[in-house]
C-alpha cells in the first residue's frame, strides 16, 4: 500500500450502545478493524453477536456511539445526510439475504435502479451488460415473480456491481437459497469480485463462505477476534 | 375467553392506522347516512302519508278560472264536503313597506282535512271577517305586529294570529311567498281579483272513497284543459313531486356514500387482515381451535361498530335537525316525527357493511398455516382463499337494494359509479404516464419517478377515480350555485326592467299609462288574453302535431295571448315580416322551430267559446329573461281585441324613485306590482338553502371520500417504504425518496384535477343548459383551483401518512426481510 492509497475501511475503537427501559446495553466497544482496498472480508458470528448492526455501522448506515470509521479515507459520519446519501450511492453497494427486488420493475429495471438514483444517463446499456455478466441476457425484461430464487440473486449481484462500487457488503447473501444454487451464487460474487476488484466485506454465518475471503474476522462478546486459517480448520474439523 | 381476548386486541388495534381509519369510516358512513335518510325518509313518508293534510283536502279541482258552483253542487249530491279556495299574489302594505304575498281566500269548512296551526290558539277555525292570519315571514318583512293592520287592495286588515303551519300552501313557486289566509267574503272588496287576474281557483272535496270515485269519473268528461283533478293519493301536484324527487336524490346521496364507506371499509380490513397472519398463525399455535377464529373476529368487529356506529348514528340525527331547521321554511309543516327504525337502520347498514368486508377478508386467515411461523416467506394464505372475496360484490349490491328498495336503482347507480370511476381513474392514470413521458430527462428524479409510476399504477387508477368523482361532485354543486346567482345579476343590462305590473283592469288601462307618463317611466302596456291553441292548417292539434311536440308549453296550456301594432322593441324580426293584416300572427322562434311552424301556416284559436285563426307573417327572436312582458303569439290589431284582457306592463325604477310603487297602489289599489329584485333576492336566498344543505352534505361526503383515499394511499405504505428503505441504501437520499413521493402526488393530483375539470365543465355546460337554462360558460377559476386543491389533498395526506425512514431503520427493515 502506497501512502496515497487509503484504507478501503478504518474502523478505530468503535462502540455501539443502545438505551434499554433498564439500562443502557453495550453491544461491542473498543473494536478496531482495517481493510485494505480489493480485499474480501468475511465477518461471522453467532445469531444476535452484532454482526448486521456492525456491517450498518462500517457502511455508515448507523453512527457508533463512539469511535470513528474512515470508508476510503473519508469520515462519512461527518458528512450531512445529502453528502453521504451522494457518497454511498458513487462508493458503496449492498447484497441482501432476501434479494430485495422490486416486483413490479423488470430484472433491468431493478439493475437501473441505482444509476437512476445517480442520475446516470446510460443506465439502461449498463444494467443489460451487468445482466449479461450474470448470465441473465435474455432475463432482461422478467419480473422477479418469473425468476427462481438464484436467477433473483444474481439479478440482486448484477444491481450490486452496475454502479462499479468500491466496497461492497453482502449480508448472508446465500441465506435464502439452497447449497447448490448458494455455491454457484456465491462462485459468480467472488468472480465479479475479482473482475470488478471491489473490496468486500462479507457477512455469514457459513464458515465454508467465509474461507473463500482472504481474512475472517469472528465477532462474539463483543469483540472482533481475526480467525487465522489453521483455526478455521480447527473448527471444520470439530 | 375469546370476548375478553378480542376486547384486549381491539383496543391495541386502536393504535394502528388501518383500524382507525376502519373506524372513521363506519362512523362517517354512518353519520352521512343517518343524514340523508332521515331527512330523505321524513320527507317521503309527509309525502305519502300526509298528502291529504298537504292538500288539506282528499281531492282537489283546481283551476286557471273561476269554478262554476255546479261543481260544489255536484260533490254535494254525493255527500262529499266541499270548501272553494282561491289562491293569488298581490301586494301588501304596511306602512312603507311592501310585500308580494301568496294569499288563500277560503270559506269554512277549510280545511277539510289536516289543520291550521296558530302561534296562539284561536277562538274560531278561520280568520274573522276583517280579520287575516299571516305567516311570520310576512310580519318580519313588513315589520309588523299582531294586532297591526295592513292593506290588500281596497281593504285594510288586522293581523290577528301568526300561523306556525298549514295545508293547502298550493304548489310551485307560490308556495315558497310568505302565506296570508282570509276570508272569502272580504276578497270583493279589496277589488284584487277581477275578470282575468291570475288566480288559482280550487274546490277542496272531502268524503268516503265511493263518492270521490264517482265524482271523478263524473268529472271525467266536464274538465277543460285549464282544469286538473288530483287526489292526495294518485296525482301529484309539483311540491309533491319536488319534495319527492329531493327524498331520492338523498337516497342516491345516501347510497353513493354508502359505496365509499364500504370501500374504504374493505380496504382498512384487507390491510388488517394481511397483517394478521402471523398472530393468527401464533394463536393456532398455541392450541386456540380455528373455530373459535369466527367468534373473535366477530367480537372485533360488534366492538368496533358499537364505538363508531352508535356516535355516528346520534351525530347524523343532530346534523339531520340542524339542516331541517336551515330548510324550515320551505318545508311542509308538520313535518312527521322521527321514525326510530330509519334512525337506526344506517348504523345497521354500516354494520352489515363491516360484517360482510371483515368477514370475507378475515375468515381465511382461518387457514392460515402454522409453517408461516417458520418460514415466513410461506404467506401463500391470502393468494389461496381469494375466492372469498368474491361473495363480497354480490353482498353489498344486495344491502344496496334493501336499501334503496330497488335492484334497477341500486344496479343503475352502482354500475354508473363504478364505471364513470372506472374509466376517470383510467384516464388519470394514462396522463400520468403521458407526462412522465414528456418529462423524461427534464427532471433528475425522473427516471426513478417513471419506475414509481409503472409500480403503483394499479393504485393510482383507484386514487384517481375516486379523487375525479369526489372533486367533479364538489365542483359543479359549487359552481352550479354561483353560477346560478351571480349569472341571473350579471347579465341584466342596466336599464332591465326591476317592476312588472299585472292584472290593469281595461279600465284602469288609460289611467295607468297616463300616471306612468306623469312619472316620467317609460313603459308599454300590453293587453293578455288566455287561449288556446286548437288547430294547424285546420288539422286539430292532437292530430298534426307529435305526442313530444303536444308537451310543449304552448300546447298543454293556456297561452297569454297580445295583440300589438307593431314587433315589441325589445323582440327580433328573425323572419318574414311584421303585417297589420287581419289575423296576422308573429310567432316566438322556439315555438316556430320546435312545433315546426313555418311562414304562411295557420293557427286555430280558442278563447272562451270564441275561436278563430291566424296566418303567420314573421318569427320573432325574444329574450325571456329580459324582465319585459313577452309572449309567444303577437297578433295584429282587429282580431282578438274585443276579447275580455287584463294588461300587463313593466318598468325600471332607480333607487331614488323607491316610493313610486306605493304610490302607484294608492292610486291603483287592486294592481300587482311585482319587484322583481325582492324576488330574486327569494330566489336566491332558497337557492342559498337548499345549498347549504347540500353543502353539509357534500363536505361529510368528501371528508368519507378523503378517509378512503387515505386508506387507499395506506394500502400500499408497508411497500412504500420497503421501497424507500431500498433506494436510501442504495444512496438515494431523504429528500430524493420525499420528493419522489410528493411529486407522485402531485402528479395524480394534478391528473385528477383536470379530469375533473373536463368532466365538470361539461356537466355544468349540460345542467345550464337542460335545466337552469343559462349560457354555459367556462370556468377559468376553475381550472385553476380544482388541480390545486386535488394536488394539496393528496400532498398533505400524503405528508400526514407517511413517516420519515432514517437510515438505521431503512436497513434493520431490510434485513427483517419482511
Amino acid at each position: 500500500m502506497t501512502e496515497t492509497t487509503p484504507y478501503a475501511l478504518e474502523a478505530n475503537l468503535l462502540a455501539k450502545t443502545f438505551a434499554t427501559q433498564t439500562e443502557p446495553l453495550t453491544l461491542f466497544e473498543n473494536l478496531s478493524l482495517t481493510i485494505e482496498q480489493g480485499e474480501s472480508v468475511a465477518i461471522i458470528g453467532q445469531s444476535g453477536a452484532g454482526k448486521s448492526t456492525l456491517l450498518s455501522l462500517l457502511a455508515g448506515l448507523d453512527e457508533p456511539t463512539d469511535g470513528s470509521i474512515r470508508l476510503l479515507g473519508e469520515d462519512i459520519n461527518h458528512l450531512d445526510d445529502e453528502a453521504r446519501s451522494r457518497w454511498r450511492a458513487t462508493h458503496l453497494s449492498f447484497i441482501f439475504q432476501s434479494f430485495h427486488l422490486l416486483p413490479e420493475l423488470t430484472a433491468q429495471e431493478n439493475v437501473q435502479l441505482p444509476l437512476e438514483i445517480r442520475g446516470d444517463r446510460d443506465a439502461a446499456e449498463r444494467a443489460r451488460t451487468l445482466l449479461t455478466q450474470v448470465g441473465l441476457k435474455e432475463r432482461c425484461h422478467h419480473y422477479p415473480s418469473q425468476l427462481s430464487g438464484g436467477e433473483q440473486q444474481r439479478v440482486a449481484i448484477a444491481r450490486a456491481f452496475v454502479t462499479a462500487p468500491h466496497i461492497l457488503f453482502a449480508d448472508e447473501p446465500t441465506g435464502n437459497l439452497d447449497t447448490k444454487t448458494g455455491e454457484k451464487i456465491i462462485h459468480q460474487l467472488f468472480d465479479m469480485n475479482a473482475t470488478h476488484q471491489t473490496t468486500l466485506i462479507l457477512i455469514t454465518h457459513d464458515p465454508a463462505l467465509a474461507a473463500r475471503c482472504s481474512r475472517q474476522y469472528r465477532l462474539e462478546q463483543g469483540k472482533l477476534l481475526e480467525v487465522l486459517p489453521q483455526q478455521e480448520v480447527a473448527t471444520h474439523d470439530c | 375467553m375469546i370476548a375478553k381476548l378480542a376486547r384486549r386486541q381491539l383496543f391495541s388495534q386502536l393504535r394502528r392506522s388501518d383500524w382507525r381509519a376502519l373506524l372513521i369510516s363506519i362512523f362517517l358512513m354512518t353519520s352521512l347516512i343517518t343524514l340523508l335518510s332521515l331527512t330523505g325518509d321524513r320527507l317521503q313518508k309527509s309525502v305519502a302519508q300526509r298528502s291529504a293534510d298537504f292538500l288539506g283536502a282528499d281531492m282537489v279541482l283546481s283551476s286557471s278560472r273561476p269554478l262554476a258552483d255546479t261543481w260544489q253542487q255536484d260533490a254535494q249530491k254525493l255527500g262529499l264536503q266541499s270548501a272553494p279556495v282561491i289562491q293569488f299574489a298581490s301586494m301588501t302594505e304596511a306602512g312603507d313597506a311592501m310585500l308580494l304575498a301568496s294569499i288563500r281566500a277560503v270559506t269554512p269548512p277549510y280545511p277539510l282535512r289536516g289543520e291550521i296551526t296558530l302561534q296562539e290558539a284561536a277562538a274560531t277555525t278561520l280568520p274573522e271577517l276583517g280579520n287575516i292570519w299571516a305567516e311570520p315571514n310576512v310580519l318580519s318583512r313588513l315589520g309588523i305586529e299582531v294586532g297591526d293592520t295592513l292593506q290588500i287592495g281596497y281593504s285594510t286588515f288586522t293581523v290577528s294570529h301568526v300561523i306556525t303551519a298549514s295545508p293547502d300552501r298550493g304548489s310551485g313557486f307560490r308556495s315558497f311567498n310568505p302565506q296570508i289566509i282570509m276570508r272569502s267574503e272580504d276578497l270583493a272588496a279589496t277589488g284584487v281579483i277581477a275578470p282575468g287576474s291570475r288566480a288559482q281557483y280550487r274546490l277542496l272535496l272531502a268524503g268516503d272513497a265511493d263518492a270521490l270515485a264517482t265524482f271523478k269519473a263524473e268529472s271525467q268528461t266536464q274538465l277543460q284543459s285549464w282544469q286538473r283533478l288530483y287526489e292526495a293519493s294518485g296525482d301529484q301536484p309539483t311540491t309533491r313531486n319536488a319534495i319527492g324527487n329531493a327524498g331520492q336524490y338523498l337516497r342516491l346521496s345516501a347510497l353513493f356514500a354508502l359505496l365509499l364507506g364500504a370501500f374504504a371499509i374493505y380496504l382498512s380490513m384487507r390491510r388488517f387482515a394481511a397483517d394478521q397472519q402471523q398472530r393468527t398463525a401464533l394463536l393456532l399455535s398455541l392450541g386456540l381451535p380455528r373455530a373459535k377464529l369466527l367468534p373473535l373476529f366477530s367480537w372485533q368487529l360488534v366492538l368496533g361498530w358499537l364505538l363508531a356506529a352508535i356516535p355516528g348514528t346520534f351525530i347524523g340525527l343532530g346534523l339531520h335537525q340542524l339542516m331541517m331547521l336551515t330548510l324550515a321554511d320551505l318545508l311542509p309543516k308538520p313535518l312527521p316525527a322521527v321514525d326510530l327504525f330509519a334512525l337506526f337502520s344506517s348504523a345497521a347498514l354500516a354494520g352489515a357493511v363491516l360484517m360482510l368486508a371483515g368477514l370475507t377478508t378475515l375468515l381465511p386467515l382461518g387457514k392460515a398455516s402454522i409453517l408461516s411461523l417458520f418460514n415466513p416467506n410461506s404467506d401463500s394464505t391470502f393468494a389461496q382463499n381469494k375466492r372469498l372475496y368474491w361473495i363480497l360484490p354480490p353482498g353489498l349490491f344486495l344491502l344496496m337494494v334493501l336499501f334503496v328498495e330497488s335492484v334497477v336503482l341500486a344496479a343503475l347507480l352502482s354500475v354508473t359509479l363504478l364505471l364513470a370511476g372506472w374509466l376517470a381513474g383510467w384516464v388519470v392514470q394514462r396522463l400520468i404516464h403521458h407526462a412522465c413521458s414528456l418529462l423524461k430527462g427534464r427532471l433528475r428524479l425522473m427516471p426513478l419517478l417513471t419506475l414509481r409510476i409503472r409500480q403503483q399504477r394499479q393504485w393510482h387508477r383507484v386514487q384517481g377515480g375516486v379523487l375525479v368523482l369526489l372533486l367533479t361532485l364538489m365542483t359543479v354543486l359549487f359552481f352550479a350555485r354561483q353560477d346560478l346567482l351571480q349569472q341571473w345579476q350579471s347579465q341584466l343590462p342596466a336599464d332591465t326592467p326591476n317592476r312588472f305590473v299585472i292584472n290593469i283592469q281595461p279600465w284602469e288601462k288609460d289611467g295607468v299609462t297616463e300616471w306612468l307618463a306623469e312619472q316620467q317611466i317609460d313603459s308599454q302596456l300590453y293587453p293578455m288574453i288566455r287561449g288556446r291553441i286548437t288547430s294547424i292548417n285546420g288539422v286539430d292539434k292532437d292530430d298534426a302535431f307529435t305526442p313530444t311536440q303536444l308537451e310543449h308549453n304552448t300546447l298543454n296550456r293556456e297561452l297569454n295571448l297580445t295583440f300589438t301594432d307593431a314587433i315589441p322593441a325589445h323582440n327580433t324580426l328573425e323572419a318574414g315580416a311584421w303585417s297589420d293584416a287581419k289575423e296576422s300572427i308573429s310567432v316566438e322562434q322556439s315555438m316556430a322551430t320546435d312545433l315546426g311552424l313555418q311562414l304562411g301556416d295557420t293557427l286555430g284559436f280558442q278563447v272562451g267559446s270564441e275561436t278563430f285563426t291566424g296566418r303567420i307573417t314573421s318569427i320573432r327572436g325574444v329574450e325571456w329573461a329580459s324582465f319585459r312582458p313577452n309572449f309567444y303569439v303577437i297578433f295584429s290589431p282587429g282580431v282578438i281585441d274585443a276579447l275580455p284582457a287584463t294588461y300587463i306592463t313593466s318598468f325600471r325604477l332607480d333607487s331614488s324613485q323607491q316610493g313610486v310603487s306605493k304610490t302607484l297602489l294608492s292610486d291603483f289599489p287592486t294592481l300587482t306590482v311585482i319587484d322583481i329584485e325582492q324576488l330574486l333576492a327569494q330566489a336566491q336566498e332558497l337557492i342559498s338553502k337548499l345549498s347549504d344543505s347540500a353543502s353539509m352534505i357534500m363536505v361529510l361526503t368528501l371528508l368519507s371520500g378523503l378517509v378512503l383515499i387515505i386508506t387507499i394511499v395506506q394500502q400500499d405504505l408497508v411497500k412504500r417504504r420497503f421501497e424507500v428503505a431500498l433506494l436510501r441504501t442504495m444512496g438515494a437520499t431523504e429528500r430524493q425518496t420525499r420528493q419522489l413521493d410528493m411529486l407522485e402526488y402531485c402528479m395524480i393530483g394534478c391528473a385528477s384535477g383536470l379530469v375533473a375539470c373536463f368532466i365538470s365543465e361539461g356537466l355544468l355546460a349540460l345542467i345550464y343548459q337542460q335545466l337552469l337554462k343559462i349560457t354555459p360558460q367556462w370556468h377559468p377559476l376553475l381550472w385553476l383551483c380544482v388541480p390545486a386543491i386535488a394536488v394539496l389533498l393528496l400532498t398533505i395526506t400524503g405528508r400526514l401518512v407517511r413517516k420519515p425512514l432514517p437510515l438505521p431503520t431503512s436497513y434493520t427493515l431490510l434485513k427483517s426481510g419482511s
